[in-house]
C-alpha cells in the first residue's frame, strides 16, 4: 500500500504564489527585454511591465527562499511530497533568476557588481535570456515529473495483478 | 576681453551657454563668468598626446562651435601640445612637452587620445626620441620614445588625466579581441604610475566635443572632478540610458520595429532594436545633446546606436547589426532563441517519450493506480 502524499497548506500556497509570480515575471521580462511581440502596445505599457516585473521577481525570490528553507532545514512534519531535492534546486534557480533579472532591470543599481562580473549589460542580457529559458523548461520538467510521481498520473495499461484498464 | 572685441553682453551670453552645456542653473552664470575670466588670465595649460588613435576625437572636438573651439584653444586654455593642430614639429614640439612637464608640474591637464600599447616594449606607438640607440639591420639608430615612457614622464605632474574617446578610456577598437599590440586603457596605465591621480574617462567613438569641453570647463570652474560613474565617466553626460530619451522610444513601446533595411519608409521612425541598436545598454546623452551643433545623431539618421560610449565597445557589442551576441556552447555558435527552442523541443520529446513509455512500454507497478 502506497503512503498517501501529504502537503501542508502553506507549502501549497507558497508554490502557487511562486509559480504565478514566475509566469508573470517571465511575461513582463519578455515584454521589456525581448520585445519580439508585434502589434500595438500603449506607450505606458513598458512602465507597467517594468513595475510588474520588479514586483513579480521579488515575489519569486522571497517565496523561493522561504520554500527552500522549509524544504531543507525547517521541514514540517508530515510533508512527504516526493522530489524534495528537485524543489530545492528549483528554489536556488529562482534566486539566481531574481539576481540576473534585477541586475538587468537596474544595471547601475546595487547589483552592478553582477553586471560587471558577467561582462557588461549586454552579456547580462544574454545571461538573462538563457536563464529565462532554463527556468521555464526546468519548471515545466518539474511539473511533469511531479505529476508523473503523483496518484493522479494516469495508467491506461493493465497492472501486473489485474487485467483490463485501470 | 574688451581688447579682443568681446562685449560684456557677448561674454555673459558665452557664460550662459557654458552653464547650459554643463547642465547648471542660470543663477550660476556670474560664477562661471568669474571662472572664465580667471581662466583667460591664467590660461590653464593642457598637454594633449595621442596613442593608438585615429585622431577622430581631435577632429570631433574641433567641430565644437559653441563654445567656439578656436576661442577655447587659444584664449581660455593654453594648449601646449596637440599633434593634430599644432604648427610645431620635431625637437621644438617635444621640447615644449618636456618643458611643460618640468615647469608647470601639478598644474597642467593631460589629455590622452587612444590607448597605450604595452607589448614589445611599447614600440607600436612612439613619438620623439629617448636617450640611447637601438640596432636595426646592423645600423645603430636613435631610440624611439614609446608613449608608455611619455606617460611615465607626464602623469606624475598632471593635475588630472582625461582619457578622451572610447579607445583611450576603455581600449576600444585597438584592444578588441586578440590585441597583438597589448593595447591598455589609459586608466590602467595611470593606476600603475600613480593610483591617486584623478582620471576622467570620456567615452564615445568619437567623443562629443561638449563632453570634453564641458568636463574641462567643469574642472576649471569648480576646481574639482565632476561626479563620475563606476566607469569614471562624468555622470552629467553619461548618466542616462540612450533608450530612455530616444526619439524612437514610442515605437519601441508600441512594438513597432524595423525588420528590414529595404522595405520600410525611413520616415516611419521605427525602433532599430532588432537591427542591432545598443541604445538600451548605452549610457550617454546623445538623444538630447545631438551632434554637429545639435543637427542630428545616429538614430536620428536611421543608424542604430553602436554603444560607443560603453566600456563594452567594440569587442562585446559586436556584431553591430545584431540585437544580442550569439552564444558559444560546446563548439556551437547560435542565437539564444535557437538554443532555447532546441532545448524546448528536447524537453517536449523527453516528456512525451516518458509519458508514452509509462503508458505503453511498461506495466504500472503493483499496488493499484500508481
Amino acid at each position: 500500500m502506497k503512503v498517501k502524499i501529504s502537503i501542508p497548506g502553506p507549502a501549497k500556497a507558497m508554490y502557487a504564489a511562486y509559480l504565478s509570480a514566475l509566469v508573470v515575471s517571465i511575461y513582463a521580462g519578455i515584454n521589456v527585454f525581448r520585445p519580439f511581440l508585434q502589434g500595438w502596445r500603449y506607450p505606458w505599457q513598458t512602465l507597467y511591465a517594468v513595475n510588474l516585473g520588479i514586483v513579480s521577481i521579488w515575489v519569486v525570490a522571497l517565496t523561493a527562499g522561504v520554500y527552500f528553507y522549509y524544504d531543507t532545514l525547517g521541514r514540517p512534519r508530515g510533508w512527504n511530497e516526493p522530489l524534495r531535492w528537485f524543489r530545492a534546486i528549483l528554489a536556488l534557480l529562482a534566486i539566481w533568476y531574481f539576481l540576473v533579472s534585477y541586475a538587468l532591470y537596474y544595471p547601475q543599481g546595487w547589483m552592478s557588481w553582477l553586471v560587471n562580473g558577467l561582462g557588461g549589460i549586454r552579456h547580462t542580457w544574454v545571461t538573462y535570456s538563457i536563464t529565462v529559458w532554463v527556468v521555464a523548461l526546468v519548471n515545466i520538467i518539474y511539473i511533469y515529473t511531479r505529476w508523473a510521481s503523483s496518484e493522479r498520473f494516469p495508467h491506461f495499461k493493465a497492472t501486473s495483478k489485474e487485467e483490463g484498464v485501470a | 576681453m574688451e581688447e579682443k572685441g568681446v562685449t560684456r553682453r557677448q561674454f555673459i551670453k558665452y557664460a550662459g551657454a557654458t552653464a547650459a552645456l554643463l547642465g547648471l542653473s542660470q543663477a550660476l552664470v556670474p560664477e562661471i563668468a568669474r571662472a572664465l575670466e580667471e581662466m583667460a588670465a591664467g590660461k590653464p595649460p593642457v598637454l594633449w598626446i595621442q596613442g593608438q588613435n585615429c585622431s577622430g576625437c581631435s577632429v570631433s572636438t574641433l567641430n565644437s562651435n559653441y563654445p567656439d573651439i578656436a576661442k577655447v584653444v587659444l584664449d581660455d586654455l593654453s594648449v601646449h601640445y596637440q599633434p593634430t593642430v599644432m604648427a610645431a614639429a620635431g625637437y621644438q614640439a617635444f621640447g615644449v612637452l618636456e618643458e611643460t612637464a618640468k615647469e608647470l608640474a601639478g598644474q597642467y591637464v593631460l589629455v590622452v587620445e587612444g590607448p597605450i600599447p604595452t607589448a614589445e616594449g611599447g614600440e607600436f606607438c612612439t613619438f620623439g626620441l629617448e636617450e640611447g640607440t637601438k640596432e636595426v639591420m646592423g645600423n645603430k639608430i636613435p631610440k624611439d620614445k614609446p608613449i608608455q615612457a611619455w606617460m611615465e614622464e607626464l602623469v606624475p605632474g598632471a593635475a588630472a588625466v582625461i582619457a578622451l574617446g572610447n579607445c583611450a578610456a576603455f581600449g576600444g577598437i585597438p584592444a578588441a579581441n586578440a590585441s597583438v599590440t597589448g593595447s591598455t586603457p589609459v586608466m590602467d596605465i595611470v593606476a600603475k604610475i600613480d593610483k591617486s591621480k584623478p582620471v576622467i574617462n570620456i567615452g564615445g567613438c568619437p567623443s562629443h566635443p561638449d563632453w570634453f569641453l564641458g568636463t574641462v570647463l567643469y574642472y576649471l570652474v569648480n576646481k574639482a572632478v565632476p561626479e563620475l560613474d563606476e566607469h569614471k565617466r562624468p555622470k552629467m553626460f553619461f548618466g542616462q540610458l540612450i533608450h530612455e530619451n530616444c526619439e524612437r522610444r514610442a515605437s519601441f513601446d508600441a512594438g513597432m520595429f524595423l525588420e528590414d533595411w529595404n522595405d520600410v519608409n525611413p520616415d516611419m521612425k521605427l525602433c532599430l532594436f532588432k537591427m542591432g541598436c545598443k541604445g538600451p545598454v548605452t549610457y550617454a546623452d546623445c538623444p538630447t545633446r545631438r551632434w554637429n551643433s545639435k543637427v542630428n545623431w545616429c538614430v536620428g539618421a536611421n543608424a542604430p546606436c553602436h554603444g560607443c560610449a560603453e566600456p563594452a565597445f567594440y569587442k562585446d557589442l559586436t556584431p553591430l547589426y545584431e540585437p544580442l551576441p550569439n552564444v558559444h556552447l560546446a563548439g556551437v555558435t547560435s542565437p539564444v532563441e535557437t538554443l532555447g527552442w532546441v532545448a524546448a523541443g528536447a524537453t517536449a520529446v523527453g516528456i512525451g517519450g516518458h509519458y508514452l513509455y509509462k503508458q505503453l512500454g511498461k506495466k504500472a507497478p503493483e499496488g493499484g493506480d500508481e
